[in-house]
């Protein structure tokens, strides 16, 4: 088991129910592999740094994560078919 | 959770940037405009204090900002003076001592955000911490990017070789989520730096 660190951007048309879904799809599917999160950030609703598929803000959220290595690969399939993520970041931390 | 302080703090901080150009309150709206999540409130709150501060402390500093100026004129050249902005947002409300006794020796006990006295602009980024050094701590990262969004090169960033690939890192990977701009289009289109 690796500590990791997942940001992602949801696009900001969607409520606070529909991040919320969008959240437990990707909570699942840690959860799914094995990988358990140990604390959630939210953001909030922020301005981007430059438009993303014609987006100028995004809600972010944070994930301390600990999953084994072989969950990252999935966890991010996940993130990349989900159309409400603007865009992901998983690091891993400790090091 | 003191991650999450963390970045309630940079939030704050790099509200405080703009300062200089244009009045503040630009994103403190978006903010408070977030769901009730005891997280977001949370940032709000704390937004909502600083943003008190944040007007009010431009505006000393300025003010002695230029006297330190005008004191060591010679010292000052004009690009000098004017890269010295950003930097000097960064030092809080506390009152600035005009006098130049500063350490140039461990970073770690010359921290601007207590003492707050004025950095020297050509050495960007010798008063950080490399535990400062994070992706998500926009505030300390964009004194290591000049106007345009460009990464400062180690001649400018006085930083070590180490501390230089760390922030190199880090500001790679916030371009990425977007708390960065990668190009000054960017900050055109946006308006904002940090």
């Amino acid at each position: 088991m690796n500590t990791y660190e997942l940001v992602y951007i949801i696009q900001p048309n969607l409520d606070d129910e529909g991040v919320k879904a969008v959240d437990d799809r990707i909570s699942q599917a840690i959860g799914g592999e094995d990988g358990t999160i140990e604390s959630t950030d939210y953001w909030g609703k922020r301005r981007l740094a430059y438009p993303i598929k014609g987006h100028f803000e995004g809600h972010y959220i944070l994930h301390n994560l600990s999953m084994p290595p072989t969950a990252v690969q999935n966890v991010e399939r996940q993130l990349r078919l989900s159309e409400d993520v603007l865009r992901f970041l998983v690091v891993r931390v400790g090091d | 959770m003191s991650d999450e302080n963390r970045v309630n703090e940079a939030e704050e901080k790099s509200e405080q940037q703009p300062v200089a150009e244009t009045p503040t309150g630009e994103d403190a709206p978006v903010l408070e405009e977030s769901p009730d999540e005891s997280v977001a409130q949370a940032v709000a709150d704390t937004d909502g204090d600083s943003e008190v501060e944040a007007v009010a402390a431009p505006e000393a500093e300025a003010a002695t900002e230029t006297a330190a100026v005008a004191e060591t004129a010679a010292a000052a050249e004009p690009a000098a003076v004017a890269s010295a902005g950003p930097d000097a947002d960064s030092g809080r409300g506390e009152q600035e001592t005009p006098t130049f006794n500063r350490v140039e020796g461990p970073a770690i006990f010359n921290r601007a955000r207590q003492g707050n006295q004025r950095r020297n602009p050509r050495h960007v980024g010798n008063d950080v911490r490399i535990d400062e050094i994070d992706y998500k701590n926009i505030q300390v990262l964009s004194r290591f990017v000049d106007n345009y969004g460009r990464i400062h090169n180690r001649r400018k960033t006085r930083v070590t070789a180490k501390m230089q690939r760390k922030v190199t890192r880090a500001i790679k990977r916030a371009r990425h989520l977007a708390l960065m701009p990668y190009t000054g289009e960017h900050i055109r289109i946006t308006g904002r730096r940090g």
